[in-house]
């Protein structure tokens, strides 16, 4: 009888995990895999950190798969329950939505896999393990002072937007109003999202010029669509009168900047982040726990006067 | 064993089970912790500013003593007194000093410390993170995202322009003595003095007779 009680009692305590204490982190096998999920592979610059950080993987000697959002929230989620069902060991990851891609972190911790965010941040202080993400808030001031100073404090601007649903977007366009702003004499004539897409902002800035004649400036939120910008504003025959502002620190943006096409850009670099990055997962995967909640990567104000030491240097 | 223990072990079991299975929370606790209760700057930069910014001002160096080793060990001085964001070359410094108004630009008076040092003292431009990472007493792990750790370095400013910055380009004027606290940062790759500006947090002006 006491033994049948026994019994019992040790078949409860197996049955729920609950009881026996069962961590799924510290019973966790090693798959030697670590998954690179990027938001898109559609722009130059993400294509840098994806590969940057599965090359570094790979160089810690774990096999590395790179997976393509393609800004899609649903995809980002497939892409999840693969890499959960597959038992990968880290995930190095650039998410589509700061709020929306919290779920899926969120998913992968509970299934014992650790998430390291790359240059866009999730909103969530303890779902993924650590983030690294560029200070674009602090970028843009830097770059709202250079941009007040070069049009003497008035004039007439244009903002274009990158993706709305991607924090990015905002703290650079935040740390650019928070002193744009304080200066009455600059107005903006017009503010619209291109999603980051070179293609998109050209179109959004020719539709733009043909509403406001009187442009002295445009603010992009990423390089790409600087460039785009500038293509619009050099079919209009502009280029001396309107002065383009990008942000990354993309090569095409620094040649633009020397060559007098761009008035400045603010760099980042994403590959100290993506390298960083698979470090740290590599630090997790033999045993480190400690990890700051986020870590910010300063950015650098790239003008006409210090172009030439980025020309060689990313 | 008798049934009704049999029973009372097993009802025991299930509570277990049930207890362990929910976690209970405060439910302010947990807005807070997922971030449904809104952050609002200007609150945490007035306490900042009321129960912090004193200390900092008292514990940091006298410029003229900073500039010293700034010059002869860089690496001495981000080490012992800057502090450091994240991954980043760039340093913040509290500071402290007094020195007479040699001029007043549109963007920053200045100041002569002796004979051979002199500083800028921002005026115009009061932006970036100096006073929040100077002080030291600012985690960006305590925030739920980048956009409300940056609203503290905005709504900090604010107050630096509100207290201190209105007040003394009403009165600042050359030869007067100007005793200050402040915040810079300075490169690690660029030690060049010349180009830094201090955001003043702390001001007193006088005659330059009285002192």
């Amino acid at each position: 009888m006491k033994r049948s009680l026994l019994t019992k009692l040790l078949l409860i305590l197996l049955l729920f995990p609950g009881i026996n204490g069962c961590n799924n982190t510290s019973k966790k096998k090693h798959s030697n895999k670590i998954a690179v999920v990027i938001s898109t592979l559609n722009n130059p610059w993400f294509v840098v950190l994806g590969e940057s950080a599965a090359a570094r993987a790979r160089e810690l000697g774990y096999d590395a798969q790179i997976f393509d959002s393609q800004n899609n929230s649903a995809k980002e989620a497939e892409h999840f329950d693969n890499i959960i069902a597959m038992g990968y060991d880290a995930i190095l990851f650039n998410p589509t939505d700061a709020d929306g891609s919290v779920l899926n972190v969120k998913r992968a911790k509970e299934a014992g896999i650790p998430t390291f965010c790359m240059d866009r941040e999730i909103n969530s202080r303890d779902a993924a393990t650590t983030q690294l993400l560029s200070d674009s808030f602090t970028g843009c001031v830097k770059l709202g002072q250079y941009f007040v100073r070069q049009m003497a404090k008035k004039g007439n601007y244009v903002e274009i937007l990158g993706l709305v649903g991607d924090n990015n977007t905002w703290n650079r366009s935040n740390g650019f109003h928070s002193v744009v702003d304080e200066f009455p004499g600059l107005k903006m004539a017009a503010q619209q999202s291109a999603d980051f897409d070179r293609n998109k902002a050209m179109d959004v800035m020719e539709t733009i010029m043909q509403a406001n004649p009187n442009i002295d400036a445009v603010f992009c939120g990423n390089d790409a669509m600087a460039l785009g910008a500038y293509q619009a504003v050099l079919a209009a025959g502009k280029t001396d009168k309107v002065k383009i502002f990008g942000f990354d620190g993309s090569k095409d943006a620094i040649d633009g900047i020397a060559a007098g096409k761009i008035a400045a850009t603010v760099m980042q670099f994403p590959v100290l982040m993506s390298r960083t990055s698979a470090d740290l997962a590599d630090q997790y995967i033999k045993g480190k726990r400690d990890f700051s909640t986020k870590t910010p990567v300063e950015v650098v104000l790239v003008t006409s006067e210090n172009v030439s030491k980025y020309q060689t240097e990313k | 064993m008798s049934k009704v223990i049999k029973y009372t072990i097993g009802i025991l079991a299930a509570f277990l089970v049930l207890y362990l299975s929910l976690d209970i929370q405060n439910l302010e606790k947990h807005k807070t912790a997922s971030g449904k209760t809104k952050f609002i700057a200007s609150e945490y930069a007035a306490r900042f500013w009321n129960d912090s910014l004193s200390l900092c001002i008292a514990n940091a160096p006298q410029m003229i003593d900073l500039l010293k080793i700034i010059r002869e060990n860089p690496g001495k001085a981000f080490e012992k007194y800057g502090h450091k964001l994240g991954i980043s070359k760039t340093r913040y410094f509290m500071v402290r000093g007094k020195g007479v108004i040699e001029k007043v630009e549109d963007e920053y008076l200045v100041l002569a410390l002796d004979e051979n040092s002199k500083i800028k003292i921002a005026i115009d431009f009061i932006y970036g993170n100096a006073v929040r990472d100077g002080s030291g007493k600012v985690n960006v792990d305590d925030f739920l995202n980048m956009t409300d750790f940056n609203n503290v370095s905005v709504a900090i400013n604010k107050l630096v322009k509100e207290k201190v910055v209105t007040r003394l380009v009403k009165s600042a004027t050359p030869g007067k003595l100007l005793e200050f606290a402040g915040a810079m940062e300075l490169s690690e790759e660029n030690t060049d003095l010349a180009a830094v500006l201090i955001l003043p947090v702390s001001v007193k002006l006088s005659d330059g007779k009285s002192e």
